[in-house]
C-alpha cells in the first residue's frame, strides 16, 4: 500500500552493515567515469564571433570524459579531457581541462578543507568551474563580461595549488573560502585571440592569483559571493628583428617591427548572487576590472583604464522538463569612456566609439528530454563589439557593426 | 549535507535515484530542504570540475537497495525494505 506523503514513515535511510566491519580495498565507487557531448549551431550576424564569412556554423562542439579514482580516505585522483570547437571564440582542439590531487586534509561533521594540487578549475566566480559543461551552465553563451571567451584558456583554470575550506554553522549557515595560485600555459591561438595576429613575439602568464568568498544563510534560497583576481603577464618581442630602447621599466627593452615588450597587469573584482526557487531562479554578477598595459604598443607606453560589467538573469521553470531564460548585460572597457569617444578620438577614429561597450539581451529555453539528454535554443541582441576578439589590437575592418546578433542551439547529452 | 566520512573515517558513498523520481524529488524537498535542480547544480560542479565525488544514480528502488547492500559505508533512502539483511534500516517519521 503506498504510503502517503505527510503520513507517518516518509522515507528510509539504509546504511550498509559493513560499515562497521569496513575492509579498506577498493570498490567499485572507489572509480567513477563521467562525461558529455554536446553539438549545436549557431548563427551570428555582423560580427566575426564565431566564423568570418557570418554563415551558419557548427562550430559549437563540445566533448569531454573525467575520471575519478579514490586512492584512500584522503587522496583522490582525477582529470577531465575536452575536445572544443567554438570557431573564433577560442582556441579549437583537445585540451586537458583539469588533472589534479585532491587531498582532504582536514574532515570534521562542520569544517572541511581541501587542497587540490596540479591543474584546477577556476572555482571563484558564478559559473566559472561549469563554463564548459553544456548542460550545468545557464546558457549556451555565457555573460561576456565576466566570462569572456577570448580569456577563455586563462581563466578557466591554472596549474598550481588551490584550496577549499568549507564551514556549516547551525546558525549562520554555509561559508565557502577558495584560494588558489598557479599560471596557465598560453597557446599561439590564444596569444592571438589576446594580443592579435600580428603580434609574433612570447606572451606568458607569470602568475594568478585568485580569492573567492560564498555564504548561504541556514535555510535560505539565497546565496552570495565575491571574488578577487590579480594576474600578470609578460611579452617579449620577436628576438629575430628587435630594436634596442634605454631602460624603462624592463632592464632593456626590444621592440620588432609591431610591438615591444610589455606587461600586462589584470585585477578582476566580482561579487555575485543566486537566488533558486522552486520556479524561479535569479542571479546576477557585478564585476571591476583594472587592465594595466605597459609598454607593448611602444616602450613608453602605459594605460590602467578600468573595466566595468554586470548582468541580471532570470530562469522560470515552466515544467520539469522545460525552463525559460532571459538576461540583460552592460559592459564598458573603461568606466571613463562609456561611449568610447575617447578611444576613437585618440585612435584617430581608427578604432570605432562602439569598441568600448558591450550589452546583450539575451532570451532562451531549455528542454529536458531525460535525466541526461537536453535541449537549448537562445537569441541574443547585442550592440557594441568590446567583448570580441583580439582584444588590446582590436580588429574593426571585420568587427564594423555596433549591432550584432546571434542564434545558437545545442544538443547535450552526459553520463 | 557536506559530511563525507562517517565517524570512524570511513568515506561515506551515496546512493540516489534520478531527479524524476517520485520519490527523489521528495526526499530532497521534505529531508534536504532543497529542489532537486540545485542538488543537480552542486553535484555537476563536483563531478565536472574535479572539485569532489557525487552520488552515484541507480534506476529503481530496488537497484538502489542493492547498491547499498553491497557497497561498504553506502547510504541511500527508500519508502520500504524487505529484506533488511546486510543493511540498517532507519526510519525516519514525520
Amino acid at each position: 500500500m503506498p504510503i502517503q506523503i505527510n503520513k507517518i514513515l516518509l522515507v528510509a535511510i539504509i546504511l550498509a552493515f559493513h560499515l562497521i566491519v569496513y575492509n579498506a580495498s577498493a570498490t567499485e565507487s572507489d572509480f567513477q567515469l563521467h562525461g558529455f557531448a554536446a553539438q549545436g549551431l549557431i548563427d551570428v550576424n555582423g560580427s566575426n564571433f564565431v566564423n568570418n564569412d557570418g554563415s551558419l556554423s557548427p562550430k559549437l562542439t563540445e566533448v569531454g570524459i573525467n575520471a575519478s579514482y579514490q586512492l584512500n580516505n584522503k587522496l583522490r585522483l582525477t582529470g577531465q579531457i575536452v575536445y572544443l570547437n567554438g570557431g573564433n571564440r577560442y582556441a579549437e582542439g583537445v585540451r586537458v581541462d583539469y588533472a589534479l590531487l585532491d587531498w582532504s586534509v582536514y574532515e570534521h561533521q562542520n569544517w572541511q578543507a581541501n587542497i587540490y594540487l596540479g591543474r584546477f578549475k577556476n572555482n571563484h566566480w558564478l559559473y566559472s568551474s561549469s563554463r564548459d559543461i553544456p548542460f550545468a551552465r545557464p546558457s549556451i553563451i555565457l555573460p561576456q563580461s565576466v566570462y569572456f571567451d577570448g580569456f577563455r584558456d586563462l581563466s578557466v583554470g591554472s596549474d598550481g595549488v588551490a584550496i577549499k575550506i568549507s564551514h556549516n554553522n547551525d546558525n549562520y549557515g554555509d561559508f565557502d573560502f577558495n584560494l588558489s595560485y598557479g599560471s596557465s600555459p598560453i597557446s599561439d591561438k590564444q596569444a592571438e585571440l589576446l594580443l592579435s595576429e600580428y603580434a609574433q613575439g612570447d606572451i606568458k602568464q607569470d602568475y594568478e592569483a585568485q580569492a573567492s568568498f560564498y555564504w548561504q544563510p541556514l535555510f535560505s534560497s539565497w546565496r552570495f559571493g565575491i571574488s578577487y583576481l590579480n594576474s600578470k603577464f609578460t611579452y617579449s618581442a620577436n628576438n629575430n628583428d628587435n630594436l634596442l630602447y634605454g631602460a624603462t621599466f624592463f632592464d632593456e627593452m626590444f621592440c620588432d617591427g609591431e610591438f615591444c615588450d610589455g606587461e600586462f597587469l589584470f585585477q578582476f573584482f566580482t561579487m555575485n548572487a543566486l537566488f533558486e526557487g522552486e520556479f524561479w531562479e535569479f542571479s546576477g554578477e557585478i564585476y571591476q576590472e583594472k587592465f594595466t598595459i605597459k609598454g607593448f604598443y611602444q616602450p613608453s607606453f602605459s594605460t590602467s583604464p578600468i573595466g566595468q560589467g554586470a548582468y541580471v538573469q532570470s530562469r522560470y521553470k515552466v515544467s520539469e522538463q522545460l525552463t525559460l531564460l532571459a538576461r540583460y548585460e552592460r559592459f564598458y572597457a573603461d568606466k571613463d569612456d562609456k561611449n568610447g569617444e575617447k578611444i576613437e578620438k585618440v585612435t584617430d577614429g581608427l578604432i570605432p566609439a562602439y569598441f568600448a561597450y558591450h550589452r546583450d539581451t539575451t532570451v532562451g529555453l531549455s528542454y529536458d528530454f531525460s535525466n541526461n539528454l537536453s535541449l537549448r535554443f537562445e537569441y541574443h541582441w547585442f550592440q557594441g563589439t568590446a567583448r570580441l576578439t583580439p582584444v588590446v589590437w582590436p580588429n574593426p575592418i571585420a568587427n564594423n557593426n555596433e549591432h550584432w546578433q546571434l542564434w545558437a542551439m545545442q544538443l547535450m547529452y552526459w553520463f | 549535507m557536506r559530511q563525507r566520512k562517517w565517524s570512524n573515517e570511513h568515506l561515506i558513498t551515496v546512493f540516489i535515484l534520478p531527479k524524476q523520481h517520485e520519490l527523489h524529488l521528495r526526499f530532497s524537498k521534505e529531508r534536504l530542504q532543497m529542489f532537486p535542480y540545485q542538488l543537480n547544480r552542486i553535484w555537476n560542479k563536483l563531478t565536472y570540475s574535479g572539485l569532489g565525488v557525487a552520488p552515484i544514480m541507480v534506476n529503481t528502488p530496488n537497484e538502489l537497495i542493492e547498491a547499498v547492500r553491497n557497497t561498504p559505508g553506502a547510504v541511500g533512502y527508500s519508502e520500504k525494505v524487505t529484506d533488511k539483511k546486510g543493511i540498517h534500516v532507519v526510519n525516519i517519521k514525520d
